[in-house]
């Protein structure tokens, strides 16, 4: 908890520790979201690309490599404070890229 | 207008055009010249078969001036029976009207025509005599004047170089200076007036004698040709034939006629009368008589045969003709023929000459009298009565059979043999052999039994008639010729017999040969198709021996059915119904939780080039995982024989590290305590838009990594990665030298788009212990995709999409 705390907003964590404080990162940009540990990460994805404008259908959201449903929440998937969600496009292939 | 034009008519348009185009004239005026010209031409336009008409010839020359041609040729003279001519000066080309090109210059032309050139003298007479008609003086004086022979050499140059003059100094019109004088003619020449008129028009008729032969044909052309001798200052008319047959050149050689001074209008010859042959001779003469049997030649009282009349007879004697006169036995025809009516004689002859083409008479005027006198045949050639009653009575061809012999040799009868024997070796052998056999027995040794077969109705039909040597003679050869013919067919026949023999024997030689080659073919097929059984069999064994050799060292059995098979009609339309869902409803859930919508399906795995997405690969390999665990009886969780990673493991494993997937392998129920009792963890990879799988087989302790693309093979680095993470894993577990990576050998990918559902389909292979190599083909993944979204429709490999059996 304390090395989350450090590297989260400790102020925020420490008020409310029904609140968790969740990264978003897709490489390029890093989006940190404040939410209860009870909701669904179908907002914050939702919210994430509509920030990013992409579609929901074209991203994944990967929490330590496990894919992330949207009905999901961090208790489920026991999230911790600070922790951190990797978006990563969605995987397609056909051949290899020559 | 009209005025105008009356007062200038040579300056009409037309007139004026034609005037200046045709330019300065070179003029030859009523000579022979012109004439001898137009011949050259004609016979020119006749050698080179040229089908244009020849040069015009205008009725007058004003009219030939307003004409077109390079050469225009008019009538002069009161007869109109001469001829003129109009050259454009110094064209000494013309042409015809089909283009031929007639490049001859005048005395070129007369040269080859076997004519003389124009002369100095004569050229300058044409001259005095146009001048003269120009200025309306008496006309007349035209004649050819040719120099003497003695000067020969100068009157040839001299001629061409007139020529030249002529050419060069001609002009057109009266204006021009009048050529130099000639040396003037001898004046007893030109002094008889009216023997210049009949010359005159003796000349004339001959030109237009010449133009009517154009079409008639005539042969020849007469012309008289007056030579001037300076030394004796005579003059010597000579008159020639000239040949003028169209479509040849005059004959080098005149013919001379007659050589004398007179020129008078010749005087035509009278026809010549037939003269009648001597009568006495007709008989043998007309060709009548060389179809005659000489037996026939009668002989005519009180003109005895000469012997040259023998050579009338058509054919040599033959051996029946020689003997004839010792033969005939003279009292006993005379006994026959007063037996006989002769009425049936002449019958019998009538027929005889019908034989011989009776029209031979009528062609030679003759006709024929029968019953003539003493009852024969006569002839007589109407017409040629000369009044005398001896000559013009009929000539007797047949009377009563001969009581001589007409036959007179005066020769040995050995000559005769000799000139027959000469003629025999041309002739047919077999009757030579049979008259030679007749000489030599003697014509008296007769066959009685002819004569005993000559019945007296043989007599009077006329088959007796004929000398028994006859009768004989032509009896013998057909006998002969019976006994040839039939000798001839036994030989053929036997030549046939053999031939047919030898045909045979040929046949069966050629077909046991070809028996034997057949054989031998038969026999080499044989051999070789058992040696290509042999290999065959020796390969199949050895194909099975080597794959017996990589199954049990890649622990993959052959599949009892293929992977592949085909749908229901059912399945197909839901498939296809697919395509018409909203897009936003949920089609089905996967086992982990994701939605999988018509995007997922309509444009990620239908189309039969779309790229899979890892919505589907992800589905696909946990319903795989699930139907073997299943089948298995064992619990996914805690013990799983396949278990299935998605595939954002492996990136996870490369970026993060191997020892971070905890989560990841506790969701797929990996774990260090049952790691080795698993039998295939199945891992798709996505790398740079390309799907493989990743395969470890912790029973076998093997690491795979299976390309598509490569045919099965994978890449190093991803064994090496997965191997570390299997370390890592395994953790005191693992047992270095236990571990291989392995390459598979799965279908090859050739196309862009394929590599997802060859992902899928080797899972399925890999999760059943199956060869893929054995398994499926690049050809039915468009059908393979239908059945994944079935599957996946279907939730799972149950029911219909079971993969029990494979």
């Amino acid at each position: 908890m304390a090395e989350n705390a450090d590297n989260g907003s400790p102020a925020q964590a420490e008020a409310a520790p029904e609140h968790l404080n969740i990264k978003v990162t897709d490489n390029n940009n890093e989006v940190f979201f404040k939410i209860k540990r009870s909701t669904k990460l179908d907002k914050l994805m939702t919210a994430f690309c509509e920030r990013q404008g992409k579609t929901l259908a074209s991203v994944r959201f990967l929490f330590e490599g496990q894919r992330v449903q949207p009905s999901d929440t961090p208790d489920t998937l026991e999230m911790q404070d600070g922790d951190t969600l990797e978006v990563h496009q969605e995987q397609v292939g056909g051949s290899r890229a020559c | 207008m009209a005025a105008a034009n009356s007062a200038l008519p040579a300056f009409t348009a037309k007139g004026f055009f034609w005037h200046r185009r045709f330019g300065a004239i070179q003029e030859h005026v009523g000579d022979k010249f012109a004439k001898e010209l137009f011949t050259a031409l004609k016979n020119e336009r006749y050698m080179r078969k040229c089908s244009c008409p020849l040069p015009a010839i205008f009725d007058s020359k004003e009219s030939a001036e307003r004409g077109r041609g390079h050469l225009r040729f008019y009538r002069v003279g009161d007869d109109r029976e001469e001829l003129g001519l109009l050259q454009k000066k110094g064209d000494l080309v013309w042409h015809c009207n089909c283009t031929n090109r007639y490049s001859l210059r005048f005395s070129q032309i007369v040269n080859q025509n076997g004519k003389r050139g124009a002369e100095t003298d004569e050229v300058e007479l044409l001259l005095q005599e146009a001048e003269a008609r120009r200025t309306n003086e008496p006309k007349g004086q035209v004649s050819r004047i040719i120099a003497a022979p003695a000067d020969t050499a100068n009157a040839a140059t001299s001629s061409t170089s007139a020529g030249q003059q002529v050419t060069a100094g001609r002009a057109f019109g009266p204006a021009t200076p009048a050529p130099p004088p000639p040396p003037p003619p001898p004046p007893p020449m030109w002094a008889g007036l009216a023997r210049l008129k009949t010359r005159g028009r003796t000349m004339g008729k001959t030109v237009a004698n010449y133009f009517g032969s154009l079409y008639h044909g005539r042969q020849h052309d007469t012309v008289d040709i007056r030579r001037h001798d300076t030394a004796t200052g005579a003059v010597v008319t000579k008159r020639q034939k000239r040949q003028t047959m169209p479509g040849t050149f005059p004959t080098d050689d005149p013919i001379p006629v007659e050589d004398s001074m007179d020129i008078d209008p010749i005087q035509p010859m009278p026809p010549a009368t037939p003269q009648p042959l001597p009568r006495s001779k007709l008989a043998f003469e007309s060709p009548v008589s060389k179809f005659l049997s000489p037996t026939n030649i009668t002989n005519v009282p009180g003109e005895p045969i000469a012997r040259e009349e023998l050579a009338f007879v058509a054919h040599p004697p033959t051996a029946a003709d020689v003997v004839l006169s010792d033969i005939l036995d003279d009292e006993k025809l005379q006994k026959e023929d007063e037996k006989l009516d002769l009425s049936y004689h002449a019958h019998k002859y009538q027929g005889f000459i019908n034989d011989m083409r009776t029209d031979v008479y009528t062609k030679y005027g003759a006709t024929l009298i029968w019953p003539g006198p003493d009852n024969g045949i006569a002839l007589s050639w109407p017409g040629t009565e000369t009044g005398d009653p001896e000559l013009d009575k009929p000539v007797p061809l047949f009377r009563k059979p001969p009581t001589q012999c007409v036959h007179r040799f005066d020769k040995p009868i050995s000559d005769i043999q000799k000139e027959r024997a000469l003629n025999n070796h041309f002739r047919d052998p077999r009757i030579v052999e049979h008259e030679k056999h007749l000489f030599l027995t003697g014509p008296r040794q007769r066959d009685t039994r002819l004569d005993d077969q000559v019945s007296d109705e043989d007599m009077k039909r006329g088959t007796g008639f004929l000398p028994d040597v006859f009768q004989m003679s032509r009896m013998k050869r057909d006998e002969i010729d019976e006994i040839a013919i039939e000798r001839q067919v036994k030989q053929e026949f036997h030549d046939y017999q053999c031939k047919l023999a030898e045909e045979e024997r040929l046949r069966k030689l050629e077909q046991e040969r070809k028996e034997r080659e057949e054989a031998i073919k038969r026999h080499e097929e044989e051999l070789r198709q058992k040696a290509e059984e042999e290999r065959r069999q020796k390969e199949a064994e050895e194909l099975r021996a080597k794959e017996e050799a990589e199954r049990e060292q890649l622990g993959l059995r052959r599949p009892n059915r293929p992977v592949v098979s085909p749908m229901t009609d059912e399945w197909k339309a839901r498939v296809a119904n697919v395509q018409q869902a909203n897009p936003a409803t949920e089609l089905v859930k996967t086992p982990d939780g994701n939605s999988l919508t018509r995007r997922d399906f309509a444009e990620k795995l239908l189309p039969a080039t779309a790229w899979l997405n890892d919505n589907i690969i992800n589905a696909s390999l946990i319903h795989v995982g699930e139907f073997v665990n299943k089948a298995a009886g064992v619990d996914p969780k805690t013990n799983p024989k396949c278990a299935v990673m998605s595939s954002y493991f492996f990136p996870r494993l490369k970026n993060v590290g191997v020892n971070k997937c905890g989560r990841l392998m506790r969701n797929a129920g990996v774990r260090k305590e049952n790691f080795l009792s698993i039998d295939s963890i199945l891992i798709p990879i996505c790398s740079d838009n390309h799907w493989t799988l990743a395969v470890v087989r912790p029973s076998k302790r093997h690491v795979s990594h299976i390309d598509s693309i490569q045919g099965g093979a994978g890449d190093a680095d991803v064994k090496n990665l997965l191997m570390k993470w299997v370390e890592a894993s395994l953790e005191n577990d693992f047992v270095t030298q236990d571990w291989k990576m392995i390459d598979y050998v799965a279908p090859r990918q050739t196309n862009g788009w394929d590599c997802g559902v060859f992902t899928i389909t080797n899972a399925i292979c890999m999760a059943l212990g199956v060869n893929p190599r054995e398994a499926y083909g690049q050809g039915q993944l468009s059908l393979q995709r239908m059945r994944i979204a079935a599957m996946l429709l279907n939730k799972g490999f149950t029911n219909e999409m079971s993969l029990d059996g494979l």
